[in-house]
């Protein structure tokens, strides 16, 4: 078991992160980032009514600029490690591709679904965390709405 | 030599900072404080007269009232008018940003092709002149189009924030909401009186709402959320607009109630069932579409936060229930109530998600339903004796309700019916047994989940009325409620006068079972080991979402518990090592 702050330090990361992340994708691709937001998520059940474990997941979208051709994600390799996310591993999800790339505790996964539109998907987040008893509702309860970027 | 013009550089585009949630967001509190000033219109036409008191007294004071019940029922109006132009502005907000979004890659396009022209210019011969002034004049009508969208996005939206402002503007002064609205019918009072009686069928329900002007069907939303906000038949994009004005509403009278030390016993619980469908509604538009990256939209479905004697009745969707390809109704169990909207509506994201993830090219939605009475004895807080205790009456009341909200689904949708999944968890899945072989409940799967019994008359997977091939179980081993239901011979109801049914994952049962194990199972029985179903990454979440998804052959399919007489019950899954598949 660990107190919150170990969940509280992972949310400042996540978000660091994926904003260098976002304007890194930017920067490569050109276009605009939106729904640059984050969350506290459960993870594992404990009952009908909370969860045991919880970690922080940050996501944002980017809209490719009219000259960046596909696979986009050929192109961000460099923008991961250059976050910090080294040795970045190609993979496939359902109808698109991902990129993954770990730095530390946290995960930054990059993806493309080519059926769907000339965007990028990003998601910061870290493992999952214990929190105390007594912190689970006001965990499951927090919000967060500002954007990271 | 050769001159060869330039295109110009177009224009920059202006900034426009909006947020139009927020904007929409402004118009449903107007839209909650109008139907709040329409309740005092209603209670001085109605309770606030006194037929037996007479005498100049009584003159007195009805002469009094009924001035403030006009100027409540113009005022509501005034409110509703601007409420639904502010709604309107937000969707134009958002398609000028969306306009905004197309002339910025536009612009930098043709900034960039200009810089191209100009680097190329630089090195021409004079060969090239003539096929670059080509190029140049292609670019420079771009960018003369480019101007003229410019200049009309501008001139837009400075006529939709003018019209705005005039809105308000119309309604600042007491005397011209009382000049423009005095006086002027409800729309909505007509239509009520057309609706149907409260033995009507979801079809008629919805055959009467299709026949209202939209004029009068916003105006009931506003002015009468109640009478349609959970009315079967109703489609759910209304009911959730009929609902979200209840609920703010709800949330802005308790509130200030409470604020002010008289709020009643009654009154705090609603309050905190009003908070819980908050938090829910909440908990999900705070989550992402995994294929699209944007909000999860949210439907209210189902509030009534006085139902059940303050237990309370709520019901949202992750996803659009009257467009989804697939949508699931999932049914909790033991222990739920309306202060469990919270978790349950994490529950119904996670199902979005996963169904999304692994099938993006499917719309979904996922829609948890506190829509009964559910026992309040559970097993995790009283132990066994608590489970065993249980009865199938909450089932049965409940699976009535829950057959009569499947109805309701399929009845208010337009085109496509959907492929339509019931996911009935704990004692929820013995409700969606009872609204299977009681009632009949047109689904085209059902999944029960660490069932402790699907009811007593339901002995086999046929019995449920659905062809038995789209009847799935999933229980995990170390799940100690899903080992609670009837094997082999041993039927609780005989034995103890209680007991909720049959097993679905037996053998004897006859309908699938899918693999459930947890990679973070126990190495015995755990209570903790009945909630994990639904977490990402697990088997269960996996293989109820190719379920719901209609995408069977990608289902894990299970060995079967089975009681030979000779032996005690057995579980194939307890030996097999867990897996762990993606769904996020």
């Amino acid at each position: 078991m660990t107190d919150s702050s170990a969940l509280e330090g992972q949310r400042e990361r996540a978000r660091a992160a994926a904003a260098v992340l976002v304007t890194g994708v930017v920067d490569a691709l050109g276009g605009s980032a939106s729904r640059t937001t984050g969350r506290v998520e459960g993870c594992e059940s404990a009952s009908e009514d909370e969860f045991r474990t919880f970690r922080y997941t940050a996501t944002g979208r980017v809209d490719v600029g009219a000259s960046a051709s596909p696979p986009f994600l050929d192109a961000l390799v460099p923008v991961l490690e250059a976050a910090g996310f080294a040795d970045p591993i190609p993979g496939e999800r359902p109808g698109g591709n991902t990129l993954e790339g770990s730095d530390g505790d946290l995960t930054a996964t990059l993806s493309e679904l080519p059926g769907q539109g000339a965007y990028v998907l990003l998601s910061v987040e870290g493992p999952c965390l214990e929190v105390p008893e007594a912190d689970r509702r006001d965990w499951q309860r927090r919000t967060d709405p500002e954007p990271f970027l | 030599m050769t001159t060869i013009t330039l295109p110009p550089q177009p224009r920059p585009v202006p900034l426009l900072t909006c947020q139009p949630g927020a904007v929409r967001d402004c118009g449903g509190d107007l839209l909650a404080a109008s139907a709040q000033i329409d309740d005092l219109g209603t209670f001085v036409a109605g309770d606030a007269r006194i037929g037996d008191w007479t005498g100049r007294g009584s003159e007195r004071y009805h002469e009094t009232i009924a001035p403030i019940g006009r100027r409540a029922d113009s005022m509501s109006l005034a409110l509703r008018s601007v409420a639904t132009r502010v709604d309107a502005h937000a969707d134009e907000l958002q398609r000028l940003l969306d306009r905004r979004t197309d002339l910025e890659e536009r612009r930098s396009h043709l900034a960039g092709e200009v810089a191209r022209l100009r680097g190329e210019i630089a090195t021409a011969t004079e060969d090239d002149a003539a096929a670059l002034q080509a190029e140049c004049d292609r670019v420079r009508r771009e960018v003369e189009a480019y101007e003229t969208d410019l200049t009309t996005w501008s001139s837009d939206l400075a006529a939709e924030e003018t019209a705005m402002v005039q809105a308000f503007q119309r309604v600042q002064e007491a005397e011209a909401v009382e000049r423009i609205w005095g006086g002027v019918v409800d729309p909505a009072d007509a239509a009520l009186a057309t609706k149907p009686g409260s033995g009507a069928s979801p079809g008629e329900v919805s055959t009467w709402w299709d026949s209202l002007t939209y004029v009068q069907q916003q105006a009931i939303i506003t002015a009468a959320p109640g009478a349609i906000g959970n009315l079967d038949g109703i489609p759910a994009g209304t009911r959730n607009a009929a609902n979200t004005v209840a609920l703010d509403r709800d949330l802005a009278n308790w509130t200030h109630t409470e604020s002010l030390g008289v709020l009643t016993e009654d009154e705090r619980t609603w309050l905190e069932n009003a908070r819980a469908a908050d938090e829910a509604r909440r908990n999900i538009a705070d989550r992402v579409d995994p294929v699209t990256g944007e909000p999860i939209e949210t439907q209210v479905y189902l509030y009534d936060p006085a139902a059940f004697d303050g237990d309370g009745a709520i019901a949202i969707s992750a996803g659009n229930l009257d467009t989804a390809d697939n949508v699931a109704v999932v049914v909790p169990g033991f222990g739920t109530d309306a202060e469990s909207a919270g978790y349950q509506a994490d529950r119904a994201a996670t199902i979005y998600e996963s169904t999304r993830y692994l099938d993006p090219d499917a719309s979904n939605a996922t829609m948890f339903w506190i829509g009964y009475d559910a026992p309040d004895n559970a097993p995790w807080d009283e132990g066994f004796d608590g489970a065993g205790v249980a009865t199938e009456s909450m089932a049965t009341a409940g699976g009535e309700h829950l057959a009569d909200t499947i109805d309701g689904l399929r009845e208010s949708r337009d085109g496509e019916p959907a492929h339509l999944t019931a996911v009935g968890h704990s004692y929820g899945s013995t409700t969606t047994g009872h609204a299977a072989h009681d009632q009949g409940m047109e689904v085209d799967e059902i999944v029960f989940v660490g069932s402790p019994g699907v009811g007593g008359d339901t002995n086999d997977a046929g019995d449920t009325g659905i062809d038995p091939e789209h009847v799935w179980a999933g229980a995990n081993s170390r799940d100690p409620i899903a080992d609670l239901g009837n094997h082999g011979w041993v039927h609780g109801e005989t034995l103890f006068g209680a007991g909720l049914g049959d097993d679905p994952a037996e053998d004897d049962f006859g309908g699938n079972r899918f693999e459930a194990e947890s990679e973070t199972r126990g190495g015995a029985f755990s209570f903790g080991d009945h909630s994990k179903y639904f977490d990402h990454d697990t088997e269960s979440l996996y293989n109820i979402s190719q379920i719901v998804n209609g995408n069977y052959d990608a289902v894990e399919h299970a060995d079967h518990v089975y009681d030979p007489w000779h032996d005690g019950v057995q579980d194939p899954e307890h030996d097999r090592d867990p897996t762990t598949p993606a769904t996020r």
